[in-house]
């Protein structure tokens, strides 16, 4: 869990924001960041939405109108309950099963443009992505095709690999989730 | 970057696979805002620049000009939209020739005679409707497991074959028609919500239901039928070509340079002038006194008009932009005259209703081909500038107060 405060970096480089110092709270297990009064912001959405709202060349990252921003929280809030928090490989399995369905007619979660909501999804299932098998991989075919383009921007991926997925159709019969 | 004029007329798709493409650039493309389809392209100084005389046409700052749209997209465009290496590129260049020769022809055939643009012939609609779904379907298993057509992200493919689906998306593939095409829906929907993209297109809507081909609009559009059967003849491929929003083809047609109002004594009402006061001031405390201080019966003469085919007017809206499009091929009467339409009635129920007036004594219409189009849709009659309930007309439909002519006023436009 430690990597919350690598990604919280790489999100403020991202935004162009300089994040100063960023410490992780072992006992609560929350990113803290140090800013000048000591009203230390702490938790990975609530300093990811601060880094956000401080950002000049953020636009719209946490959502034009009320709506908008509205479903924006409901999905980092997501990141945090459903992916996060997910214990078992069961769990792990239904919230990609969910995912890829929500994601069946969409091409980012929330809207037509990135959000704050993708990233943190995309920085929250990186791990999982690359774990699965090109067989699994495809029956999460909407999900691997959001985590693709999410991925494809060098900007949010910095150092990080590229999970790697298959365009053409490796199996037969794949039933998609 | 590229700077210079894009000559088009309005809602040109093919213009905006340029415009859109220059959103994204950032190159600054200024849409010429007094290009006439018809008039403009027919100039000289328009065909020494392009011979060909169809539009977009685009000219740059530094004195190139390019036409087909394709490849005006491609000067405004930049290195991103249009692929960083060979592969790229070529693909790239493969979905913008998919939409230009798969794709558009079929729409074309498809949705044409819905609009009344290209009589409707079954066979050819089937077969049309047939090219469509599969390339919509090539095309959906292709964006199975892809975001953009070519990379990872928008590329002047996604511009160009997004263009060529609107008419398509906006006139006939209506839900029942495009559920099976998740995949492309996905897309579509996503590009035409792009800011970028919107600031060219404004809102797009899906379309709701299919449109069904219409067969009377066509012979309205083209002057089919009745005495003036020469006449419209002659006519013809130039009305065609006015509503044809999407051709690109543009014969030049010979032009006559002869004043229509030539034939009519000028007389001393100042036209503009009336017209400044009725913008500007008081309908009723100024605007009309001054017209019936300055009109003079000798020259100009008054006329009430009501449409002829009540029975098909349906949704206000439909009404209005029935209206709106006769205001704008008779967009050359203006300079000297003025009316006031109204839609009188209910919702479901209601007629268009007119009064008008002009230079010379006879029907303003008849003076040019250019705007016999619409009138013959309504009747015209004569009003006698003395009769008092003639003066009442004119107060009511000028002033467009809530009733109107004993009916209820759902609303007015002024041709002016």
């Amino acid at each position: 869990m430690v990597d919350t405060c690598d990604e919280l970096s790489r999100l403020a480089t991202y935004l162009g924001v300089s994040c100063g110092k960023m410490s992780f709270d072992g006992k609560e297990k929350v990113p803290v960041l140090k800013v000048q009064n000591n009203s230390n912001p702490k938790g990975l959405v609530t300093v990811a939405k601060y880094l956000t709202r401080s950002s000049q060349n953020a636009k719209n990252l946490l959502g034009a109108t009320p709506e908008e921003k509205a479903a924006v929280d409901q999905w980092l809030e997501y990141r945090i309950t459903r992916i996060d928090r997910s214990a078992q490989d069961k769990d792990v399995t239904n919230t990609l099963k969910e995912l890829n369905h929500y994601l069946a007619d969409k091409v980012y979660i929330m809207g037509s443009c990135l959000t704050l909501a993708d990233i943190l999804l995309y920085n929250g299932l990186i791990e999982i992505m690359g774990g699965l098998t090109f067989y699994e991989k495809e029956t999460f075919m909407n999900l691997s095709r959001w985590f693709d383009n999410i991925q494809h921007q060098p900007a949010l991926r910095q150092s990080l690999g590229l999970v790697s997925f298959q365009r053409n159709q490796l199996y037969k019969g794949v039933k998609v989730h | 970057m590229a700077t210079g004029t894009l000559y088009t007329y309005p809602e040109n798709f093919r213009a905006y696979k340029a415009l859109i493409a220059a959103k994204y650039s950032g190159a600054k493309v200024t849409v010429s805002p007094d290009f006439k389809l018809g008039v403009s392209n027919t100039t000289k100084e328009f065909l020494d620049k392009f011979p060909l005389g169809k539009v977009p046409a685009f000219e740059s700052s530094n004195g190139d000009c390019v036409f087909e749209s394709n490849a005006i997209a491609q000067y405004v465009g930049n290195a991103k939209l249009q692929g960083s290496n060979t592969r790229d590129q070529a693909l790239i260049q493969q979905w913008i020739n998919f939409g230009d020769n798969e794709v558009y022809p079929a729409s074309c055939t498809w949705v044409f005679p819905t609009l009344g643009i290209t009589p409707f012939n079954k066979q050819e609609g089937e077969k049309a409707k047939e090219q469509m779904k599969n390339a919509m379907t090539v095309l959906n298993n292709y964006m199975r497991t892809r975001t953009y057509l070519v990379g990872e992200r928008i590329s002047q493919a996604d511009i160009s074959l997004a263009c060529n689906l609107m008419l398509a998306y906006q006139n006939v593939m209506d839900p029942s028609f495009r559920d099976s095409f998740g995949n492309v829906n996905r897309w579509f929907n996503t590009l035409v919500n792009q800011p970028q993209f919107k600031a060219v297109i404004g809102t797009f809507t899906l379309c709701s239901k299919m449109k069904e081909a219409d067969g009377k609009k066509y012979a309205e559009l083209h002057g089919a039928g009745g005495k003036k059967e020469g006449k419209s003849k002659k006519e013809q491929p130039k009305k065609e070509k006015k509503k044809e929003v999407e051709e690109e083809e543009l014969p030049q047609l010979p032009r006559e340079k002869k004043d229509p109002w030539a034939d009519c004594p000028q007389g001393a009402f100042n036209y503009d002038e009336y017209k400044r006061e009725y913008s500007n001031k008081d309908t009723l405390k100024e605007a009309l006194p001054y017209f019936w201080k300055n009109f003079e019966p000798e020259n100009m003469s008054i006329w009430h008009c009501d449409y002829n085919y009540r029975k098909d007017l349906t949704k206000v809206f439909m009404t209005s932009n029935l209206i709106r499009g006769f205001f704008q091929r008779i967009d050359k009467m203006r300079k000297n005259a003025f009316g006031s339409m109204c839609i009188l009635g209910e919702d479901d129920d209601h007629n268009i209703s007119g009064v008008w007036f002009w230079r010379g004594s006879g029907l303003a219409f008849e003076l040019c081909d250019d705007w016999k189009v619409d009138y013959e849709s309504y009747t015209w009659k004569k009003l006698d500038p003395k009769d008092e309930k003639t003066k009442k007309l004119v107060q009511d439909y000028f002033d467009m107060a809530a009733v109107v002519d004993g009916k209820k006023c759902l609303q007015g436009s002024i041709y002016k």
